[in-house]
């Protein structure tokens, strides 16, 4: 067994053996992308405490794991995954679907409709293949993270993900859902897959994406789930981003998106973190444009053992910008997460407008919240506010519906989803959001069983 | 004032707040039917007394007894108070976001019945019980599906406390300071609301500062409170000479003879 390897020595080993497998879609250019990648893992090796963005982010059970990468795992069965999509899917509206199992698209579970002339929602891989003029320009160059030791990972083995791209003045209209699941070989084994998806959203041009990661059976599987996202939104243009990261609570799941936004522009993020035994999500915006809007909407929900670290980065480097971040977080059990909330306000940055709210609300005594917002701001007419709260659901609050009749404990459950419900209540995509009422309250109720319906 | 008819009866009851004793000995019996109003000054207990028959934690008991009818209220929690059939109409009542006024009113309904052992009413027989009582009270849809509280005016707040103790239909209901904040108009839409509720069987605690509440809901008796306790009760036409004399007469007849023996 690799009990004395180190885990990048093995993430490396694999590497070496599969490179021939993982295609270089006959580009000279992708190759040595993905080598170079795979050295500069080694060299920066897995985060550690000491690492300054994962200093409360214990990683050593994911480096201890060997994990097998999902090249090698025979296709599943199709029923399955057919049986998982349709509980995550939207069947009663239009949207574009791709659907990802182990990081290789499922061309017979996807279906993309009709798109306008010159919009493309296609898989990276065939993108590379069959237009790879198209994705090159941006393909890693959004995501540069010379120091991210994952979306180093991610680039030395992504196998496939979504392409969308929206020529200039152009609209997707539904809502483009990527479905991406982790499934088990059939002895077990945990795997890694390595999702990998780029965005280019011309000027004036308008999607949603939304992307899904999921377990394939909901049976507690260990996996790791490694996903890079790249977006670049034009002049003018609006990207609506939404994750929904519902993954099974043994996995291991670690992404990241990393945007940039020009002149007038708007971005909207919600990163909705429910599942995995430790998830990790990075959500970097690069505002490189004056009079851009950003919004960025988080909730997360942990129990039992499960550890949630979000981190987001705002670099405002022009002036004349919004951004209004809103986090909340639910913990019970010995659950614990951390929100990080960095902002930059660059010198040229003048007349930014950054506000930047986060709240806990602890259900147990042994759940832990650790928040760190991170102002730096180098030019001097701005305007910057945060707060934090972390805290139990407000006494008066529970004392004015106890009064009503309401049990105690029916009354936390009904304040708790009503915290969750101030973010879900922001989704725009109607079936989204019922699904995810449905999940939390069955996730409340099962903690209150006195909730009713 | 039969006592073998009384609804709520109160004996020497004493409350601390962070080990501050707010009621110091306070006896009040209200029988079947009547509407008691207590009167008193900023400071004096009106509203640790609202605060204390609904069951708040925050204030601690340390002598006293408290029955609805036969039922020892300091044995129960608050929810079970509620469940006995008692309603406070709070002073500030308390905005929730994220959870609908028709939701929380359904749970608070159908828990009240659940505690009584009758079975619960489904969304649809809901709606149907509450419909009458909308209109009375200006309340309309728009109201309902709204977060609780949440962005009402200090009108539209009172107004739904009102709506909502005609909809749960409560024995006893005390009302904290209704009056406060209401313009003209308000105050007689929730005057009509409580009036329109007043039975045989249904009594009401109505703590008010001022006189002009009791205008429209006319007391059976007025009970003069000062420094935690009640220390002069009569008809509705005490409430008329404390409005004429100020609160400072009642403190200075009772400082009177005190003065005295000092």
């Amino acid at each position: 067994m690799s009990g004395a390897q180190t885990a990048e020595a093995r993430f490396q080993a694999d590497f070496l053996a599969r490179a021939g497998q993982l295609s270089a879609n006959g580009h000279s250019w992708l190759a040595p992308m993905r080598s170079s990648a795979i050295e500069r893992f080694v060299a920066l090796g897995l985060p550690t405490l000491r690492d300054e963005d994962w200093r409360k982010t214990d990683l050593r059970a994911l480096a201890s794991t060997d994990f097998r990468p999902a090249v090698d795992v025979a296709a599943s069965d199709p029923d399955a995954v057919a049986a998982r999509v349709a509980e995550l899917s939207f069947p009663d509206i239009e949207s574009h679907r791709l659907v990802f199992v182990n990081g290789r698209l499922a061309p017979e579970h996807s279906q993309v409709g009709t798109l306008p002339e010159g919009v493309r929602v296609e898989s990276l891989a065939r993108t590379l293949d069959d237009a790879p003029q198209l994705a090159q320009p941006h393909l890693g160059h959004v995501a540069q993270g010379e120091d991210d030791a994952f979306g180093a990972l991610n680039t030395a083995f992504m196998t496939d993900g979504a392409f969308v791209i929206v020529p200039d003045g152009g609209t997707i209209q539904a809502p483009v859902h990527l479905i991406f699941l982790a499934a088990s070989g059939a002895d077990g084994a945990p795997v890694a897959h390595y999702p990998r998806n780029l965005y280019v959203i011309g000027d004036g041009s308008r999607a949603t994406v939304l992307e899904t990661y999921a377990g394939l059976d909901d049976d507690g599987s260990v996996y790791l789930t490694n996903a890079l996202s790249e977006a670049v939104v034009g002049t003018e243009g609006t990207l609506t981003h939404y994750k929904r990261q519902q993954e099974s609570e043994s996995a291991f799941h670690v992404a990241r998106l990393e945007a940039r936004q020009e002149d007038r522009s708007t971005i909207t993020n919600f990163n909705i973190a429910l599942g995995g035994r430790l998830a990790r999500t990075d959500v970097g915006i690069h505002v490189d444009g004056s009079f851009c809007e950003t919004l960025l909407k988080g909730l997360y929900m942990g129990h039992r053992e499960q550890h949630i670290d979000n981190i987001t980065r705002l670099d405002h480097a022009l002036p004349d910008c919004h951004s209004h971040e809103r986090y909340k977080g639910i913990l019970d059990g010995q659950a614990s997460a951390v929100f990080t909330g960095r902002i930059l306000v660059r010198q040229d940055a003048q007349k930014t407008d950054a506000i930047q709210e986060n709240s806990g609300l602890l259900l147990s005594r042994d759940a832990t919240i650790n928040t760190q917002p991170q102002l730096e701001i180098f030019a001097d007419d701005v305007k910057c506010t945060h707060g934090a709260t972390v805290g139990e659901l407000p006494e008066n609050q529970l004392f004015y519906l106890r009064a009503r009749g309401i049990p105690a404990e029916e009354a936390t459950g009904i304040l708790t989803y009503a915290y969750a419900n101030e973010i879900i209540e922001l989704i725009e995509i109607e079936p989204l959001r019922a699904q995810l009422e449905q999940l939390i309250r069955r996730r409340v109720r099962e903690r209150f069983a006195s909730l009713k319906r | 004032m039969a006592t073998n008819t009384n609804l709520l009866t109160i004996k020497n009851l004493h409350v601390e707040v962070d080990g501050n004793e707010i009621l110091k000995g306070l006896d009040l019996s209200v029988g079947a039917g009547e509407v008691h109003a207590i009167m008193g000054p900023n400071g004096s207990g009106k509203s640790t007394l609202a605060q204390v028959l609904a069951g708040n934690d925050d204030y601690d008991v340390t002598a006293g007894s408290v029955h609805l009818g036969e039922e020892d209220l300091l044995e129960l929690d608050a929810s079970e108070r509620a469940g006995e059939g008692l309603f406070l109409a709070f002073q500030y009542p308390v905005s929730i976001p994220g959870v609908s006024n028709t939701y929380f009113l359904r749970a608070a309904y159908n828990a009240i019945r659940s505690y009584r052992g009758q079975p619960e009413l489904d969304p649809m027989e809901f709606i149907n019980h509450i419909k009458p009582k909308m209109a009375p009270l200006d309340m309309n849809k728009e109201m309902l599906r709204r977060s609780v509280n949440h962005g009402f005016s200090g009108g539209e707040k009172k107004r739904n406390e009102i709506f909502q103790m005609s909809v749960l239909e409560p024995k006893l209901a005390v009302l904290d300071e209704t009056d406060s904040g209401l313009d003209i108009d308000a105050l007689r839409l929730v005057a009509e609301g409580v009036n329109a509720m007043r039975a045989e069987d249904r009594s009401f605690v109505v703590v008010t500062h001022y006189q002009r509440l009791l205008d429209y809901i006319v007391p059976d008796v007025v009970h003069v409170m000062v420094d935690g306790r009640i220390v002069r009760s009569g008809g509705k036409e005490l409430a008329l000479e404390l409005e004429d004399k100020g609160y400072g007469w009642v403190e200075e007849t009772l400082a009177g003879p005190q003065a005295v023996t000092a």
